[in-house]
């Protein structure tokens, strides 16, 4: 810093300055007084502790000798500033004796007073701010990295599960169409088409209470006991023994339950078993007819030991143009602009309606009738499988 | 209804539900009256909020010990899976207890659910608290 010259009148205190010193001296905050020329004509300690600069080597010093020409460039459009309104208040720096910087809010007020002008300058410290900030921002930044982490995992988990959807199938005297729209990007429905054979198709769908990573984990589990049961034969019933078993003694304590509906058809002698537990019933439609409601006799598995109904299987004979609606509770459980809620009858309705389309429409059919109940987008996942018997 | 002390326990955050008229909030209070705790829930429970629901109803039946819990859902218009699960959670642990778990004032709706997941067996279930606290 180099002393700029000028006579010994331009850095003479003012009286009323005299008068103030003892005041600026207690304030918790920097002041510097300056004259029209840009002198410091006064520091207060606190402005000295600040920087670092001795009282010495502030008075009688032009303001610009401890700012940088970058720096001090934008000071004087904030100088400029203050003396056209009078007053003025920006966040910038006070320069410091080894040459850094203090991060500052200063707020400057010009002064008239016997015909000259002085500038009445306050430096508050903010350096715990700005670190402050800094380490929200660094914070913040390890969040949103975190948060992308998280959120590729769940794209890569949503792909996986969306895997485990069935696609359509096309047998001989039977098709399968199928559908699933998890209400966040990984949910606790799934359905599944397993053939075992030539001559046999298993249906399932399933809901897991909930939604998100939890249902969507049990959810996966679920998928891979049920895929190994039913490729095994393993008769319904004693499927849900085992579902609910596990759900009890394996994962007791996650508050969640599932609810299912099976169906293993015989292609050939079109000759289907059907059984469910806690689930809305699957609805059996003939072209024109209220569809038959095939109701689950077990109860929601995961709760209570005693949940599964040794009468539980239902068997129905099925005929050419047959089709079976399989469903999760988010078909159901959807309300309109009256708070009202569509409901098994409601559905039925719709299915009934859509029973008159051709197989390769009816299920959009029941899609669009459910949307249109529905208020809003859905706030549950959603299953639906179609079965049309040829 | 019953003068007692009468706690509230919580009140559950607004619910992410696209049907909402006015206040779209499930409310949470308990009265005692002798050996029965009697929950009082209004609002939609689902599964934005039955976690809470589940803590309060579960926090209390805990601490009273009561020999009865009753829970009054007639300001409940709609219960999801969650709910349900919620429900069980409270009969599991009122049974550990050797507490007698009773709902009354189910509409519509939460009887529908609880009927589907063929649960309506499992509880006790009555359509006005004084059958309720007459059982």
């Amino acid at each position: 810093m180099s002393m700029i010259e000028g006579d010994s009148i331009d850095t003479q205190k003012p009286e009323w300055l005299s008068q103030m010193e003892t005041v600026l001296e207690v304030l918790n905050e920097g002041v510097v007084i300056t004259n029209d020329r840009d002198r410091v004509l006064f520091a207060n300690s606190r402005f000295v502790e600040m920087t670092g600069i001795p009282r010495q080597d502030l008075i009688g010093f032009d303001s610009s000798s401890f700012y940088s020409a970058q720096e001090w460039d934008f000071m004087r459009r904030q100088i400029d500033l203050s003396l056209q309104a009078g007053h003025n208040r920006y966040t910038f720096v006070a320069p410091r004796k080894d040459g850094g910087r203090l991060p500052v809010i200063i707020s400057s007020r010009r002064l008239e007073n016997s015909g000259s002008n002085f500038g009445i300058v306050t430096f508050t410290d903010i350096s715990e701010q700005v670190r402050a900030e800094e380490e929200l921002r660094s914070a913040n930044a390890q969040l949103l990295k975190r948060q992308m982490e998280i959120e590729e995992d769940l794209r890569l988990a949503a792909r996986v599960q969306n895997s485990l959807a069935p696609r359509s199938q096309v047998w001989d005297t039977m098709s399968v169409d199928a559908f699933y729209h998890p209400v966040h990007s990984i949910g606790g429905d799934f359905a599944l088409v397993n053939s075992p054979d030539r001559e046999h198709v298993s249906l399932l769908v399933c809901d897991v209470s909930g939604h998100g990573i939890g249902s969507a984990l049990v959810a996966n589990r679920i998928y891979s006991e049920t895929t190994t049961h039913l490729r095994s034969g393993m008769p319904f019933i004693e499927m849900f023994g085992a579902l609910n078993r596990f759900l009890i003694e394996d994962i007791a304590g996650s508050g969640m339950y599932v609810t299912l509906a099976a169906a293993r058809i015989d292609i050939h002698r079109r000759n289907m078993v059907f059984a469910g537990a806690g689930h809305p019933p699957a609805m059996l439609a003939r072209r024109g007819q209220i569809p038959l409601l095939l109701e689950s006799r077990c109860m929601i598995l995961g709760a209570l030991p005693d949940a599964v109904d040794v009468t539980a299987n239902l068997e129905v004979q099925l005929q050419p143009d047959d089709r079976i609606v399989l469903y999760t509770d988010g078909i159901t459980e959807v309300f309109n602009s009256r708070g009202e809620m569509l409901g098994v009858e409601g559905v039925r309705e719709i299915v009934r309606q859509a029973s008159s389309l051709p197989a390769r429409e009816m299920k959009q059919g029941i899609l669009d009738g459910v949307a249109a109940w529905r208020e809003g987008p859905p706030t549950d996942d959603v299953s639906l499988m179609l079965v049309h018997v040829r | 209804m019953i003068n007692s002390n009468r706690k509230q326990l919580s009140v559950v955050r607004r619910r992410e539900a696209a049907f909402s008229e006015g206040e779209d909030t499930v409310q949470i209070s308990a009265r005692r009256h002798d050996k029965t705790t009697i929950f009082d829930l209004s609002g939609d429970i689902d599964f934005a909020n039955s976690p809470e629901v589940r803590q309060s109803v579960l926090r209390e039946i805990r601490e009273s010990r009561a020999s009865r819990v009753v829970v009054n859902l007639s300001q409940v218009r709609y219960i999801d899976s969650s709910g349900v699960a919620s429900l069980v959670e409270g009969l599991k642990a009122s049974r550990d207890l050797g507490s007698r778990f009773i709902l009354f004032g189910l509409s519509t709706s939460a009887r529908e659910v609880l009927q589907l997941s063929r649960l309506l067996k499992v509880f006790e279930v009555y359509d006005t608290e004084e059958q309720a606290m007459a059982s």
